[in-house]
Parts: C-alpha cells; structure tokens; sequence
C-alpha cells in the first residue's frame, strides 16, 4: 500500500535513509559518508517537509511496516539567465532490503507522477549514483533523458 | 596569460564567453533554453558573484581581454552526509576563438585554492551528458563521475 508519510513514519524513513547511505557507501564511500548524527538531521528535516504543499513524501507498507520511501518537491531549477523551469525533483527513493522485487519502487514512483502532474509540471529530475548499477537499469527501465554527469574532483591541500 | 579575480569592468566580455559555451551547448542539449535577455541576465548574476563571499570568480586575460572565467562557491553538502561543506563549480568558461594551452586547468587550479583556503576539500561539478569532451577534461582533472542527472517528460 502506497500512502503519504506522516509524523509516526519519520523515524522509521530515517532509518531506511542511512540503510539507503550505507548501501551506496559499498559503491563510493567517499561520496556517501553519513554524519555521525545524519539520520537525526534527515529525519528533521523530513519533518518540515510534510507541511510543506511544495514536498511530498509517500511510503509503502509491507508486511505492516514502511518498507520503503520516496521523497519529492517541485522546484524552479534554473538560474534566471534560463527560462524558467519548474518541475518536480525525486529527492531521494529506497525499498528496505528484505522487499526488493516486489514493484514497490516502481508503484511510488507512478504515485509522485500522479502528483507532479497535478502539481502542473511538464517533467521531473533525479539523480542516480554512477556505481549503483542495479538503480541504474530500473531508471533505464523507467525511462528518462539524461542530462547531466555530476562529478567529483579533490582539492588536494598544499603540498 | 594571468589569472585573477574579476572586476566589474570584466563582466561585459565574461557574458559574451558564457553565452557563446551554452549556445555551442545548447547544440547537442535540447533541455537548454536561453532566457529572453539571457546575456544581460547573466552578467547581473555574475555582478553578485563578484561581492558574494561565498563565491570566488576568476577570469583569465590575455592580451587586455578576458578570455575564461570560472565561479566557484562554498555550499552545504544534503543533509545528513559528509563532507557538511563543498565546493560547486558554477561556472566555466573559455574563449573558444583564443585557445590557449592550460587555460581552463589553470582557472580550475584558482578556484581550487580558493576552495583550500575556505577548508573545503571536494570539489562538484556538472558535466552536460551529450558532451563527452567535458567529461573526458573532468577525469583528465582527476574528477570521478559520481550521478547521472535524468529528465522525464511526464
């Protein structure tokens, strides 16, 4: 069952949010280090989100728990040298482990499109990490255009 | 060829290699679409890069002309994850008529210093994903791709 998130479900989303860190962490740990506080923080922030008409924050439940979030709001992306853009933004998405292949990623990410449509967005963006193969071919799956490769150089200190 | 920080008195030329990147850019990126007015935009933008103290813009000159710029800015990483500040590259851009070797590396090595002196120690950046002569410089850099942005037309 897909259903907005609420105040009860916060700790339980940041839960899955530092399983979700963790997970990427096997494939680039320099880019995903949980804070030692991180999950408190998510879970905080997640809070103000639930208010907020411009965020949505949906859950599947399985076997009676949240087994899986996904959370999303509509933005203006560009600069103002661009023609506006406003569309929805996929913050973050992550099924708990143990109910992987059972759709649920898939049934929250056609929910947000209910919204974002209804929301009056033409289109909406989300990153996948580089090394997260299996996300990868569920987004290839999904479809989309890519746009962007996000990367990461070090500043190295003085030698 | 010297690297500086920008001055007003640079931000007329600095537009013209801007725009010139995005409409090559816009080539191959069907998602870029100029705003009317967009050069005059941008150089108001680009004004306040030059007093914000969160950002550092660098041009390059040659000759008297300004012939690359590069914007770099100190910003709080998501929530939740480590490191609680980075570096974003804003901006980078070079004269495509006045090649001149080493110039986009020597006004990513400013910013770079800028971003050490801030204790920032990563840098991001966005490469467009139908241009892989961008990607190629990046990992030439040193950079490791770490997402790939995608869009869906709903």
């Amino acid at each position: 069952m897909i259903r907005l998130a609420q105040e009860s479900d916060a700790r339980r989303i940041a839960e899955l949010w530092e399983e979700m860190v963790a997970y990427h962490a096997q494939f680039d740990a320099s880019t995903f280090r949980a804070a030692a506080n991180g999950a408190a923080m998510y879970e905080r922030r997640l809070l103000e989100r639930l208010g907020d008409p411009q965020s949505r924050v949906l859950v599947a439940v399985a076997s009676g728990e949240v087994a899986a979030y996904a959370s999303a709001m509509i933005a203006d992306i560009t600069t103002e040298m661009f023609l506006p853009l406003r569309c929805g933004l996929l913050a973050d998405i992550y099924v708990g482990e143990p109910y992987r292949r059972r759709g649920l990623g898939r049934e929250l990410v056609e929910r947000l499109c209910l919204w974002f449509r209804d929301c009056e967005v033409s289109h909406f963006e989300w990153h996948v990490s580089a090394n997260n193969h299996e996300a990868l071919a569920f987004w290839e799956a999904i479809g989309g255009e890519p746009t962007i490769l996000r990367m990461r150089a070090s500043v190295p200190g003085e030698r | 060829m010297l690297i500086r920080r920008a001055r007003a008195a640079d931000l007329e030329a600095a537009a013209e290699i801007w725009h010139e990147r995005m409409a090559m850019l816009r080539e191959s990126a069907s998602w870029i679409v100029f705003a009317p007015q967009a050069i005059d935009r941008w150089r108001c933008q680009a004004a306040s890069w030059i007093t914000d103290e969160t950002c550092a813009f660098f041009v390059a000159e040659a000759d008297n002309r300004v012939i690359g710029l590069a914007v770099a800015a100190a910003r709080e990483s998501s929530p939740g994850l480590y490191p609680a500040r980075c570096g974003v590259l804003l901006e980078l851009a070079v004269d495509l008529h006045h090649p001149h070797s080493g110039l986009s590396g020597g006004l990513i090595e400013a910013a770079k210093a800028w971003l050490r002196s801030e204790g920032v120690k990563a840098l991001d950046v966005c490469a467009p994903a139908s241009y892989p002569v961008e990607d190629a410089f990046w990992r030439a850099q040193g950079a490791a791709l770490t997402a790939r942005q995608y869009r869906l037309q709903l």
